[in-house]
């Protein structure tokens, strides 16, 4: 049903009928294969929590389930992501990740919309996703759905390339104790520990607190590059039943984080550029609560309002925001061929910064507020036929109104699917962009000058919102019960993306200093893109399933030409023209599960970046009913290499081997 | 650092309160599985932890039948793949009390209730051991029942039925189920 915790609108209206079970939550679980004390202790999961509906939407969605995530041995979100076909995750050092879909991939990276439980967390000075601050335990991620391409007729903006919806368990999945710890060469130690009880018998809760250390990565040039990360988080979630129509949940968490990098930091005065390690101290904390009515006719409305609070603290900036978010929606009961779903939201978010000598604004403060609406059809044309027609409309301080449609049309056969779609999506522009100012690189004075050179990011207020048409086709394909297969193709075409213009030189006072390379953002690159994602999931016995998915991606900007921009056209060879993975699931034995997943990711021109091939393995040993025992290694195949590069940062890490050991015990 | 140590303490404590709190909690976090297959899974159970006073000759199939609309939504299937005691398993749909033949299991639909008493004088004196997922089956002379609690499958079950029909469930499954009616001796 709706967009907070559940399969994405777009993606709502189950049917009865139509796509088989294939993509029911625990896939890897066949209920003949167990006993009677597994079957008896069994959680029955109620029909509308199953992503069911995934193989029915009319967009290329895939869900890692929890059986997926503990599966893949991986310790943070954006590993877990790496199982999402056509998402680009590449590691930068033990903290730091640029994630992106279908291209745009940067460590600031903004065409992705990325929410947990409905609490977006992207950053808006950014428009990114700080992930170093996104540790949820997996133990309590329920599912991670990924949509490639638009959501934005749904989500707004910056749901350009793609959106990321981190749902957790219920309370009531999550009951009884759960202690886990780990430790590795890489992970150094982390814990983390859940209990979970009722009142009543309408209401449960869970609290959790997890902490853990993860050494530094290397860099080229040896010696550690001051990304050794530690973080502890806590938090705690109820879900009542208030009646048999009303639901509650009440959650929130706390976190602080702690790690570093490499920097050139440039100052006005001599030696002008220094390379420091910096720390990077994060830490944060949200309220949630969200409330869903069911009434008699079949309407369902849902309002859910959180309160989140972060302070990040680094050598260029020190920034508090605090965010406020209310957002209600509607389900209208089935009308003749219509299923409508409207909603409204209203979000206020304000900063203050600590401005620096390299990072400066006009002000200490900025707020930004929102008002947005949605509303969406879905029309049955005819049983095998179905259009969906939407459109949200987000009124920003930034760039006023913008008008996000979306128009899909899907045709259900007999075990298979389908769709098209042509969406227009807005990424906004971020208060980094609009307000800030930063000295990039400063230098000594140029004779007869006396004051320092610098390179700098002025302000732009006029940078407007970068914009995508984007046309998408699907099919998917459920051969038999074992054999599946969903491929999409899609051409976008954007218009208005962030360009680094340069304008000429100029003093500036304040401090004094001739700026050489006054730096703009404008909307002056367009680009192309086509790509085609492709997965098979077949599962070739009883107890052994093999999943393979390809990406192609084909980008052709055009922006302005040096010496008029920088590096326009840089984004084409930030992210990989081919992906592709392969994961292989056996069960052993009824306790003994092993996993091996194969990543190839293409190489990064623009980074100097060489293709890699990464091989994850997982051995799941369950010992007893309640303890369980996993060792995983990660980049087995060679002991180091590199992903990515963030841009000022001084040093590229190579992400190495890791070796570690995992045991849980529920109780 | 400070902020840390702080919440480290913070973190020891919700530890310990786990750890003290833990021996009354319930083992959780198990599988999760649609209500179908937990029943599909417990039926092939009951095929594996019941013993028949005839078992089917070597190459014959162990019969599983389903009396009216069959309420598993196409997951009792991958069952008739499978074996036990080395026989393979067929599926069956059954409407008419002549059909019942060669039936070692009968799921019962839970719609078909009413027919139950009809049901039971034919199924008197045949070795099928009889399983329905309504309430109040098992006293009502049905074998196993599918109950749902809160959002568990359990089962009941009626020794005394199973016993008259000269069938014997094992232990294995009585410690797990609940007994409806006296343990006959």
């Amino acid at each position: 049903m709706i967009r907070f915790g559940g399969t994405c609108l777009v993606l709502a209206a189950v049917q009865a009928g139509g796509w088989p079970a294939a993509a029911v939550a625990d896939p890897s679980v066949d209920p003949y294969a167990l006993s009677p004390e597994q079957l008896f202790a069994a959680e029955v999961i109620s029909p509308a929590r199953t992503p069911e509906s995934v193989w029915e939407a009319p967009a290329a969605i895939s869900v890692l389930t929890a059986a997926d995530i503990e599966r893949a041995g991986v310790t943070s979100i954006p590993e877990a992501l790496r199982l999402a076909p056509g998402v680009d995750v590449a590691q930068i050092n033990s903290s730091g990740w640029a994630i992106s879909a279908r291209g745009f991939n940067s460590a600031l990276a903004n065409k992705l919309l990325v929410l947990i439980d409905g609490r977006e967390i992207y950053d808006p000075l950014f428009s990114g996703v700080y992930w170093d601050v996104q540790d949820t335990p997996l133990q309590d991620i329920e599912r991670i759905e990924v949509v490639r391409g638009p959501g934005a007729s749904l989500w707004g903006a910056n749901a350009v390339n793609g959106v990321i919806n981190i749902i957790t368990k219920s309370a009531a999945d999550t009951q009884g104790a759960l202690v886990s710890a780990t430790a590795g060469d890489q992970e150094r130690g982390a814990l983390t520990a859940r209990y979970g009880g009722a009142f009543g018998d309408s209401g449960h809760w869970r609290i959790y607190g997890a902490g853990f250390e993860r050494t530094a990565q290397e860099l080229l040039t040896g010696g550690d590059d001051h990304s050794a990360w530690q973080a502890l988080r806590g938090g705690f979630r109820t879900d009542v039943s208030l009646s048999a129509r009303d639901d509650l949940t009440i959650q929130g968490d706390i976190y602080h984080s702690e790690t570093g990098q490499w920097r050139l930091v440039p100052t006005l005065s001599a030696p002008f550029e220094t390379l420091a390690r910096e720390d990077i101290t994060a830490e944060g904390g949200n309220l949630l609560a969200r409330w869903t009515r069911q009434f008699d006719g079949g309407g369902v409305l849902s309002a859910q309002t959180y309160f989140d609070l972060t302070r990040r603290s680094q050598a260029l900036l020190e920034d508090r925001r605090r965010t406020y978010d209310l957002d209600v929606q509607y389900q209208f009961p089935t009308y003749g061929a219509h299923a409508l779903v409207a909603g409204m939201r209203y979000r206020d978010t304000r900063d203050d910064i600590n401005q620096t000598e390299s990072i400066t604004a006009a002000s200490d403060s900025h707020g930004e507020q929102l008002i947005s609406a949605f509303v969406q059809d879905q029309i049955a044309l005819a049983p095998a036929w179905r259009l969906t027609l939407g459109s949200k409309f987000d009124d920003t301080d930034y760039t006023g109104l913008e008008i996000q449609p979306s128009v899909r049309l899907q045709w259900m056969g007999e075990q298979q699917m389908a769709w098209g779609a042509v969406s227009r999506a807005v990424r906004s522009p971020s208060e980094l962009e609009r307000e800030y100012n930063f000295i990039l690189a400063a230098g000594p004075p140029i004779p007869p000058l006396t004051v320092p050179t610098t390179i700098e990011l002025a302000p732009s207020p006029d940078f407007d919102s970068e914009e995508l048409v984007a046309y998408e086709l699907g099919y998917r394909r459920q051969w038999t019960p074992d054999l599946a297969m969903d491929i999409t193709l899609f051409h976008n075409e954007y218009d208005g993306l962030s360009t680094l213009s340069t304008r000429p030189a100029q003093f500036a006072l304040d401090p004094p200093r001739f700026i050489i390379v006054p730096i703009e953002i404008t909307n002056a690159t367009s680009a192309a893109t086509n790509g085609v994602e492709v997965m098979f999931d077949w599962r070739v016995r009883q107890n052994f399933g093999v999943t393979a998915s390809y990406s192609f991606l084909d980008m052709e900007l055009r922006g302005p030409p040096a010496p008029l921009a920088i590096d326009s056209e840089a984004a084409e060879g930030q992210s990989p023209r081919n992906q592709a993975s392969l994961r292989l699931r056996w069960d052993a034995t009824d306790r003994l599960a092993i996993d091996g997943t194969f990543y190839y990711v293409d190489n990064l021109p623009s980074y100097d970046i060489d293709a890699y091939t990464r091989f994850d393995l997982r051995i799941g040993w369950r010992l007893t009913n309640s303890v369980e025992l996993e060792l995983v290694g990660q980049n087995l195949l060679d002991n180091r290499h590199r992903e990515f590069v963030a841009p000022g940062d001084a040093n590229a890490a190579e992400i190495q081997r890791s070796i570690f050991g995992r045991l849980t015990w529920r109780g | 650092m400070a902020g840390l140590g702080r919440s480290a303490c913070a973190l020891a404590a919700l530890l310990l309160a786990v750890l003290l709190l833990a021996p009354a909690a319930r083992a959780q976090e198990n599988l999760r599985l649609v209500e179908q297959d937990i029943k599909a899974g417990l039926l092939y159970n009951f095929l594996r932890y019941t013993e028949w006073p005839h078992p089917p000759a070597p190459g014959d199939a162990v019969v599983v039948c389903v009396w009216g609309d069959d309420p598993f939504e196409g997951r009792l299937a991958p069952m008739a793949g499978r074996t036990v005691n080395q026989r393979r398993i067929e599926i069956r749909a059954v409407h008419a009390e002549n059909q019942l033949n060669g039936c070692a299991l009968l799921f019962i639909n839970a719609g078909e209730r009413a027919n139950w008493p009809t049901l039971r004088q034919h199924l008197q004196g045949r070795s099928i051991l009889t399983v329905s997922d309504y309430d109040g089956f098992a006293q009502a002379g049905g074998m196993l029942e599918f109950a749902r609690v809160s959002n568990r499958i359990a089962v009941r079950i009626n020794v005394a039925a199973a016993q008259s029909a000269d069938l014997q469930v094992e232990d294995r499954l009585l410690r797990l189920a609940s007994v409806v009616g006296a343990r006959a001796p």
